[in-house]
């Protein structure tokens, strides 16, 4: 799926503009509440989207932006990114010094034309990038950027402020289109309302913004990086995608229009057609025919991805992958979805955004392209089928944390349905780890570990299953918590047959550290097994809100045997209680030489208001403070 | 083996030999295997005369040729390739572009080549493309082999023979130079294997030689000779910690220009140190900075050496006043053009070496005897002592010459410290870049850090203590934690957040004090105060280190492959103070520890005393290392040293009340 990195890149330099008329670029005259947390200031910007047809789209962006340091330098750059639906048209630029000094201007041989980094074999996005060779900070970059576009499939949205780190002074954004023309728009996290004026041919939407400050940038509590910055959604219910015409007005709509664009593009390779009768024809259920025919897709093709023009949205055909044995998201739930039919089994492509669940949440009421990955969905009576046809690994109906648990659009001759890919729960998000280990008089210990990571923690762990021997490794030892130990023997299973997909470890080890004495007394550290949950990178608290992105389980149990009898001196168990998780810990010490220390986990997911941030730190580093607690028995006289 | 490649043709065998093989013995666990690869470079067209001295017009013809053995899924990305060539339209493309695949086909060999269409090529550029294809039907098991050639002007730099990667283990690698006979060229290698000579690719195929070489003189248009190069079985090189420079390690050969014949007379051009020095000495971008009259730093010659009357207070006020005057801009290439003194001294910034070159500058133009010291950097290819491989070079700082011997300067960064180089500088072979040139070797052993930790606890009663803890930095330490901080302030927290994270939980630190942070030649100091809560009983374990030296063994893996390298000497000294209350003293004390590696080269002593008449407990921990370098063969040693000493770190001890 072709992600519309044109404008994905360009909001972070999606700036608007300051003209050369601007009275006073001196850095000095920055507002103080726009410096703090600030790497840059946008002193002034202004958009202009004017659309004159369908096909004939302008963009035109002004601004003047101050580095401030080092590591604001990247907002003084221009990656102007263009393919076969934009051009640029012009580029011009001025660099002003600290004072607002004029210093030089942008030549344009010193604009360099380039490619961007892509994850794509082959496609044809293009980019223009220039930087002023000047570090003297403060410093002010003013840029005037034009470019057209020959489609009314996407706009660029709009988003005053680049970046976090970036504060705005002031700016505009505006939408001139003809009377009549559709044009929805949406406002995020923005307190000013448009105004719609109109002129004889043209309605005219326009924004402002003023004195936006800068903010800290985003952890993993956080929602993506650009949700939480102020933005505009622009799109046109009507519109042209090279010599095609659809609407955006509502999801069948939408749904319709890339239904139609990838429609009859199925027709399997007859040896391929061959392939899937003989796999199937013998089948009793639908199900094993899924199983069987996505297995075979696994087996025999693989990801590649080849964006070229509107086959940045129009899949490659059944008989290419056939053929070659590879393709792109689309690509590959096409062929899929053509081998079910051969099989006789009716299945739908869907698009989604993959990734972060909350980085483009589908909205349900505001139909618009934010997609940037295809699924196949496979409606069947007792249960859905979920298929995710890039993965060599996943069992059939594993979407996995790419796709899981949100709003997607299925693709039906009917048009677009937005419906929800299954969640995956608190149980099914489980690790299990169990160590029995044999501690000798030399305080050294010797035993067997095992854990089983299922869920979303197979998503994790799944690659260490094809690594090599040297990764692995490093892997295994890094991952126990025990002060010293060495491997002694590792194996590993991997267990796709079921719903949820789980990775078992079995590990024995040899180990010290963790075990000492003095006198009659012996110090034991239970921190045996990977850590539970991190204490937070970045624990300022301040944060308007926060997320816990996934539920999780976990169930620990480590079991100490001593060649000697012990009785208890110092045990705790310890029980938290907290709106994020739940933790325990229960010590046992059972027949004077065997210790157990039981540790179980349940973290929900959910977001929370920012005030409740101290209280997840305070429940991390309360079970931290309970983990590094040393349990202390004494020798039985 | 012998069904390989020559002149870049393959021999089927080689396919048919390797298509059903799953594991090989060079490396049982590899996810892919290099069978073949192949670089011939080959220097058409002529040398011409004029410009600045000479300048070489040729083109280079340079075909690549691969197969690779794809034997697990991880590897199966190989089969997506991109290749970025220059492409002028008209003396730069690439041409002769060949891919196939090969699959097992019940026995056989499945072949399948790849159409025209399966080629993309991407113009980046005006004179940049880039060609990508993918080989269809790729699984594990496959073999995969492509070749192409790119025609390109000569530019002075034969492409490095990177004989050894960090990708995949290779069983055979290829390298080969045709250069006309009146073009003089070395080669230098850090290939760790005597190469064997050889008449011939036959005889040297027939050989168990593992590196081999055979020339032989070509005859076309131009009189060439051609040398080739081959190296068989050699595994993949792999990045482990406590590595000071992993290019060091790896197999690689680097060829240079040195001469050329013209009308009869050999000239020889860059083939010592004494000529590189005496063309960077006399260059208008490097020693001319230094040595030219300089008349617009009298100003600041004079005040500095007004102020400061010696020569030694001269020289640190020198460095001061570029130090932390000037301010550091991103670097650039030594061979590329540098600002002038002037322009460095009136915009007051400058690159690490422009910074530099104004530091000899002013002691020069203050009659002190300093010149440009030039070196490469840890993480790159060490200079070569016995010839001048230049484009090894990357930094520049500064020597002063005294009667007792050389100070070394580095006025780059406003952290650094007078008198000693950054622990990056140290890497071997260094030059000093005057009138007659010398050399010098910068090793880590030349450099120490000290550490020293003291916890206090005192003040005890049944419910808890005072505890003062005092982190004194060793000079390398101090530099690190200074730069880190002045990068970004959220490193300072979250490096004093972690030193507290680490205490035992009833420690409760109330007032945090961070000493010389801004000074620069003074080492950092951090103090930490607060509390200890015991819960009311007749005994107390304590934790032995309060602040560990290191809680998990760095050297984690239970085999190496490279000799471990540290970055400098180190002395880490521990000691805690522990005034008990009357009524309380410790149980049965640990023994002394003492372990030591290589005799001397590696210490760790901890003891424990108690003196009753002051009820005073101590524990002393030194751990020193003296020698920076140890081989492979002494990792285990070195991983059961670091175990112990991890194992001591965590050793308790019990405190109990004698008497209410």
């Amino acid at each position: 799926m072709k992600p519309l990195i044109t404008y994905v890149f360009a909001m972070l330099i999606s700036l608007a503009a300051a003209s050369a008329d601007e009275p006073h670029l001196a850095a000095g005259a920055i507002a103080p509440e726009l410096l703090k947390n600030a790497h840059a200031v946008i002193r002034s910007s202004h958009e202009e989207i004017r659309i004159v047809s369908p096909h004939e789209v302008y963009i035109k962006r002004k601004y003047a932006v101050t580095i401030l340091d080092q590591k604001g330098a990247g907002f003084g750059k221009i990656r102007e990114f263009f393919d076969n639906f934009r051009e640029i048209e012009s580029i011009q630029g001025q660099l002003f010094d600290k004072n607002g000094e004029f210093v030089k201007k942008l030549k344009k041989r010193d604009i360099r034309e380039s490619i961007p980094m892509t994850y794509n074999l082959i496609d044809d996005d293009h980019c223009k990038l220039f930087e002023f060779d000047y570090n003297d900070y403060p410093y002010t970059c003013v840029y005037e950027i034009e470019s057209k576009q020959n489609m009314s499939f996407a706009f660029p949205p709009w988003y005053p402020q680049p970046d976090h780190g970036c504060s705005v002074d002031s700016a505009t954004f505006t939408i001139v289109y003809p009377k009549g023309f559709a044009l929805r728009h949406r406002e995020f996290h923005m307190d000013s309302k448009p105004e719609l004026s109109h002129t004889d041919d043209n309605a005219v939407l326009s924004y402002r913004v003023d004195r936006i400050p800068a903010k800290k940038i985003p952890d993993e509590f956080e929602s993506a990086q650009y949700e939480n910055l102020p933005r505009v959604l622009v799109v046109a219910d009507s519109f042209e995608l090279q010599d095609m015409r659809g609407s955006m007005a509502s999801w069948k709509d939408f749904g319709a229009f890339i239904y139609r664009l990838n429609e009859r593009r199925d027709t399997l390779p007859a040896t391929i057609k061959k392939v899937v009768h003989q796999m199937t024809d013998s089948c009793k259920t639908s199900k094993q025919k899924i199983a069987l025919l996505y297995k075979y897709l696994q087996g025999s093709t693989r990801y590649v991805s080849i964006q070229l023009g509107i086959g940045g949205w129009q899949t490659l055909t059944a008989d290419f992958v056939g053929e070659k044995g590879y393709g792109d998201c689309k690509a590959l739930s096409n062929y899929m979805q053509a081998m079910l039919k051969e099989a006789g089994i009716t299945a739908y492509t869907v698009l989604a955004h993959a990734g972060l669940k909350t980085e483009q949440p589908m909205l349900n009421d505001f139909p618009c392209n934010r997609f940037n990955h295809m699924i196949l969905c496979v409606p069947e009576q007792a249960d859905t089928i979920w298929l995710e046809c890039t993965s060599q690994t996943n069992p059939a109906g594993y979407l996995s944390s790419f796709t899981d648990n949100r709003y997607v659009l299925m693709l039906t001759p009917q048009g677009g349905f937005p419906v929800k890919t299954p969640a995956y729960t608190i149980d099914d998000n489980l690790l299990t780890g169990n160590a029995d280990l044999y501690v000798n008089d030399n305080d050294e210990m010797n035993g067997a570990i095992g854990l089983k990571y299922s869920g979303l923690y197979w998503d994790m762990e799944r690659g260490i299953a094809d690594e090599a021997k040297s990764k692995t490794d490093d892997y295994l030892n890094r991952k126990l918590r025990l002060a010293n130990y060495s491997v002694v023997k590792y194996s590993i299973n991997n267990d796709v047959s079921g719903r949820i997909p789980a990775i078992s470890e079995s590990i024995s080890v040899t180990a010290t550290g963790n075990v000492s004495h003095s006198g009659k007394h012996l110090f034991i550290s239970s921190q045996v097994l990977p850590q539970i949950v991190a204490q937070p990178s970045n624990i300022d608290s301040g944060r308007k809100s926060f997320h816990i992105h996934r539920e999780k389980s976990v169930i620990d149990t480590v079991t100490f045997h001593f060649s000697k009898p012990y009785v208890a001196e110092s045990i705790k168990d310890n029980h938290l209680d907290f709106p994020f998780a739940s933790y325990s810990r229960k010590i046992l010490l059972k027949n004077d030489s065997t210790l157990q220390v039981i540790t179980t986990y349940r973290q929900k997911e959910g977001s929370y208001p920012g005030e409740k941030f101290n209280d997840y730190v305070k429940m991390t580093r309360l079970i931290q403070n309970d983990e590094n607690a040393k349990i202390v028995l004494a020798r039985k006289e | 083996m012998s069904a390989f490649a020559y002149g870049q043709k393959i021999d089927p065998k080689l396919i048919k030999d390797n298509i059903a093989k799953k594991t090989y013995s060079i490396d049982s666990e590899a996810t892919a295997v290099v069978l073949y690869e192949g670089v011939e470079t080959d220097l058409v067209q002529e040398l011409k005369p004029g410009g600045y001295g000479y300048y070489l017009d040729y083109n280079e013809r340079q075909s690549v040729h691969k197969v690779i053995k794809i034997l697990k899924k991880s590897a199966i990305e190989e089969a997506n390739i991109h290749v970025f060539y220059r492409d002028d339209g008209n003396n730069s493309y690439i041409y002769k572009v060949k891919a196939t695949i090969y699959n097992d086909s019940s026995g056989t060999v499945a072949e399948r080549t790849l159409g025209k269409a399966d080629f993309y090529v991407k113009e980046i550029s005006k004179n940049q493309s880039e060609l990508s294809f993918s080989f269809p039907g790729v699984k594990e098991g496959s073999i995969i082999e492509y070749s192409y050639e790119i025609v390109k002007p000569f530019q002075y730099y034969f492409p490095s023979w990177e004989v050894q990667d960090d990708t995949y283990p290779k069983l055979f690698s290829y390298y080969s130079v045709a250069v006309p006979v009146d073009l003089l060229y070395s080669a230098v290698s850090n290939i760790p294997t005597r190469v064997a000579e050889f008449k011939d690719y036959e005889e040297a195929m027939a050989s168990p030689m593992d590196f081999c070489h055979f020339s032989k003189k070509l005859f076309d248009s131009k009189n060439k000779s051609q040398s080739s190069w081959i190296r068989k079985n050699i595994p993949a090189s792999k990045e482990e910690p406590y590595v000071n420079s992993l290019p060091n390690l790896s197999e690689l050969m680097q060829l240079q220009i040195t001469g050329y014949i013209a009308q009869g007379k050999t000239i020889f051009i860059r083939n010592s140190w004494e000529k590189v020095n005496k063309l960077l000495h006399e260059h208008p971008y490097f020693g001319k900075l230094v040595t030219n009259s300089n008349s617009g730093l009298d100003e600041i010659t004079d005040s500095i050496t007004k102020a400061n009357p010696t020569v030694p207070a001269q020289i640190k006020a020198f460095y001061s006043y570029v130090r932390s005057g000037y301010q550091l801009i991103p670097d650039k290439d030594i061979w590329s053009k540098h600002n002038s003194i002037n322009k460095i001294v009136t915009e007051k910034k400058g690159t690490a070496m422009e910074k530099n070159l104004l530091l000899c500058a002013l002691l020069v133009h203050a009659d002190i005897d300093a010149a440009p010291l030039i070196l490469s950097t840890t993480g790159h290819l060490s200079l070569h002592a016995a010839f001048p491989l230049y484009d090894r070079i990357n930094y520049v700082a500064c020597a002063v010459k005294t009667d007792s011997g050389y100070i070394l300067l580095d006025a780059s960064d406003k952290s650094n410290r007078y008198g000693v180089l950054p622990a990056y500088c140290y890497n071997g072979y260094a030059r000093i870049v005057n009138d007659t040139g010398c050399g010098m070797q910068l090793l880590p052993t030349d450099i120490e850090n000290k550490n020293l930790v003291s916890v206090r606890i005192s003040g005890m009663s049944d419910t808890g203590s005072k505890v003062e803890i005092v982190e004194k930095h060793g000079i390398y330490s101090s530099l690190s934690l200074r730069k880190k901080w002045a990068d970004d302030s959220a490193n300072k927290k979250n490096f004093l957040d972690g030193e507290l994270r680490q205490l035992p939980e009833n420690i409760t630190i109330t007032n945090v004090k961070v000493d010389n942070e801004n000074d620069p030649d003074a080492n950092i100091t951090i103090s930490f105060t607060g509390t200890i809560r015991f819960e009311p009983a007749d005994k107390w374990f304590i934790q032995t280190a309060v602040i560990k030296n290191m809680t998990k063994n760095p050297f984690s893996t239970t085999n190496r492959k490279l000799p471990i390298e540290f970055p400098y000497k180190s002395q880490y000294q521990y000691y805690t103070t522990m005034v008990l209350p009357p009524g309380i003293a410790p149980d049965s004390l640990p023994k002394p520890v003492e372990i030591s590696l290589n005799d001397t080269g590696m210490i760790y002593t901890k003891t424990y005393n108690y003196h009753e008449g002051i009820r005073t407990l101590t524990i002393n921990t030194r751990y020193n290392l003296n020698e920076t370098e140890y081989p492979t063969a002494d990792y285990s040693y070195l991983r059961d040293f670091y175990q112990e000493m991890i194992r001591q770190d965590n050793e308790m001890i019990t405190l109990t009340r004698t008497a209410k």
